[in-house]
């Protein structure tokens, strides 16, 4: 059984050690050393779908994974090799075939508000203006209308869109779609957020605008975690504590990225950080490019 | 903050302008405005239609006592039959009594039989909607309901309409609530088909983001499902504005006393074409103006729609 703990080292067996809980000079938290319970964990999860050939088609095999609190850990492989349905099994999308799912030492049952899901399709809710998109959680949730008119004002301010609070979602361009999103899910206070390529088909510089916005957001959660899937892993460089590598249905790698925050572009092109790159990229082959 | 800066995306023009939501009225007024604009062919069909309906009534001619196809002169001429369907009152006597048909009484006949009609209509349509959309909704929410609802429904689909005219007229006679139900029938079925559509064509995403935002079922059927299924009934909600319209004049043949389904019984007993014809331009003017006012209605409901 792969065991892969939020210290970036992979064993055997149980949980593994709990992160480090530290906080870097920028305030972005670091993997954090904590005895409470993990932010996500799993215990050898195996999901298997049943085609509609009757054939069977195994998605994640014998999966272990803790995720520490405050942790941002990236998730990349390539396509169609279970990321997705890794995620989906987090948030109680869908319900392991075996093993165990807990977060914050709960055991998952179905979806829940504890964790938030920024998906790689637009979900904003085009009926609803892009204030109430953001306050909609907050409302399902019960929470008072002048909070949450604060609430929203403020995750308003922290992605940029003060003056675009009575905006339809389609008067909107896709970087600012997806900055709703983002602050759609963390205005909503989740435990941990699980994120499915949420800036795929942006380019480089709205990519690096966003990434900003997600670290201010994850700053100011604090003993938040992250799991994130990408596929770029100079982005997985950039933002993650830590990067793991999903093939065909097992984390056969998990890399602590050791640099410091603020991450800038010549530190993910450094040395230390191309020796992860490599590190994370051979596993998907030695490919023949040109 | 280091995103403040908006420039990084590129605003649509509309809401670099305004992001009220105004902008977007705007946007959907101006296309409103080319939607509305009459194509030449459209007015060379409009004449040609009417120049064969002439055509037809001078070379069809008289048949055995009654015009075949009226001419437009004997269809306006035929104004004043209308004073026969008017019951008497506001300065206008019933020609039932031995009065004179007058255009008052006219006016006051065709006034009275479309507002009857037409209130039938927009009960009926209202009733239907509320039923077919409710019971689509319910079926596709609930198991039980999908158990127990499906099959009926859909065999209620596949009965012919006009001929369960005469089991209404059996069930109801000729009550107010037998053309009531009987328009609501043709009106739910429809819709019901189509918002078991709607909802199945919902993005799953939208249920599993609502709930994991921490939304209730519940909550995430009737704030997310429904909305993001209306536009699909959209296009369900105007067929049926027009579909309401002749159910409530087939409804009207089930021996009511007053409506345009009533006149136009009445006008084929006396093989009167023309109030036949007059009529139908009526029903056509008044089908024609609540189609509008839906669709505009509509439009506004999914103003946010891409």
């Amino acid at each position: 059984m792969q065991d892969v703990d939020g210290s970036g080292a992979m064993s055997q067996g149980g949980s593994g050690e709990h992160a480090r809980r530290t906080r870097s000079t920028d305030g972005h938290p670091t993997a954090p050393r904590d005895p409470s319970p993990p932010a996500i964990e799993l215990r050898s999860v195996t999901k298997t779908f049943v085609l509609e050939s009757g054939e069977d088609l195994t998605a994640v095999r014998d999966a272990s994974l803790t995720v520490a609190r405050g942790e941002f850990v990236c998730v990349v492989g390539p396509s169609g090799h279970g990321k997705s349905t890794l995620l989906n099994l987090i948030a109680g999308f869908i319900e392991p075939s075996s093993g165990e799912i807990f977060v914050n030492g709960a055991p998952v049952e179905g979806p829940g508000p504890d964790r938030g899901v920024v998906f790689q399709r637009d979900t904003l809710f085009l009926w609803r203006r892009v204030a109430a998109n953001i306050s909609f959680g907050l409302e399902a949730r019960g929470v008072p209308k002048q909070e949450r008119k604060a609430t929203v004002e403020r995750y308003l301010k922290t992605v940029g869109l003060e003056g675009f609070a009575g905006a339809w979602p389609r008067q909107l361009s896709g970087g600012m779609r997806r900055r709703v999103a983002i602050a759609a899910v963390f205005a909503n206070e989740p435990d941990v957020f699980l994120m499915d390529e949420p800036f795929v088909g942006l380019d480089y510089l709205r990519r690096a605008q966003l990434h900003r916005v997600l670290l201010d957001l994850w700053a100011e959660g604090g003993h938040r975690a992250v799991f994130m899937i990408t596929h770029d892993v100079d982005e997985a460089l950039a933002l993650g504590d830590r990067i793991l590598v999903v093939k065909e249905g097992r984390i056969v790698e998990s890399v602590r990225v050791d640099l410091p925050r603020p991450r800038s572009t010549y530190m993910i092109t450094g040395e230390e950080a191309s020796a992860i790159r490599r590190s994370v990229v051979l596993h998907f082959g030695d490919l023949e490019i040109a | 903050m280091s995103s403040k800066d908006n420039s990084i995306d590129s605003v649509p023009e509309e809401s670099s302008q305004d992001s009220s939501g105004d902008a977007l009225q705007d946007e959907g007024s101006s296309s409103g405005r080319k939607a509305r604009r009459i194509h030449p062919l459209a007015i060379l069909s409009f004449v040609a239609i009417i120049a064969a309906w002439q055509a037809a009534s001078i070379f069809l001619g008289e048949t055995v006592g009654y015009k075949r196809v009226p001419g437009f002169e004997d269809v306006f001429r035929s104004f004043i039959e209308y004073a026969g369907y008017w019951q008497g009152g506001l300065g206008a006597e019933s020609t039932r009594t031995g009065a004179e048909p007058t255009n008052w009484g006219a006016t006051l006949g065709l006034g009275h039989n479309t507002f009857v009609t037409m209130l039938r209509t927009i009960a009926g349509y209202t009733i239907g909607v509320v039923t077919g959309v409710g019971l689509g909704f319910l079926i596709a929410w609930s198991k039980v309901a999908r158990g127990l609802l499906t099959f009926p429904a859909h065999l209620a689909r596949m009965m012919p309409l006009l001929a369960m005219i005469p089991l209404f007229a059996l069930w109801f006679g000729d009550s107010q609530l037998g053309v009531l139900t009987f328009i609501a029938f043709a009106v739910g079925i429809l819709l019901f088909a189509i918002t078991i559509n709607a909802i199945g064509n919902v993005p799953l995403h939208y249920w599993q983001y609502a709930r994991s935002l921490g939304a209730s079922p519940l909550r995430t059927y009737a704030r997310v499902v429904f909305p993001a299924a209306f536009p699909q009934l959209r296009g369900g909600l105007l067929l049926a504005v027009a579909f309401s319209w002749s159910a409530a004049l087939a409804a009207e043949f089930l021996g009511q006393q007053v409506g345009l389904g009533h006149v136009l019984q009445s006008a084929l007993y006396y093989a009167s074409t023309d109030v036949v014809a007059l009529t139908g331009l009526v029903v056509i003017l008044f089908a024609a103006v609540t189609y509008l006012v839906a669709n505009k209605t509509l439009a506004w409901l999914t103003r946010w729609a891409e």
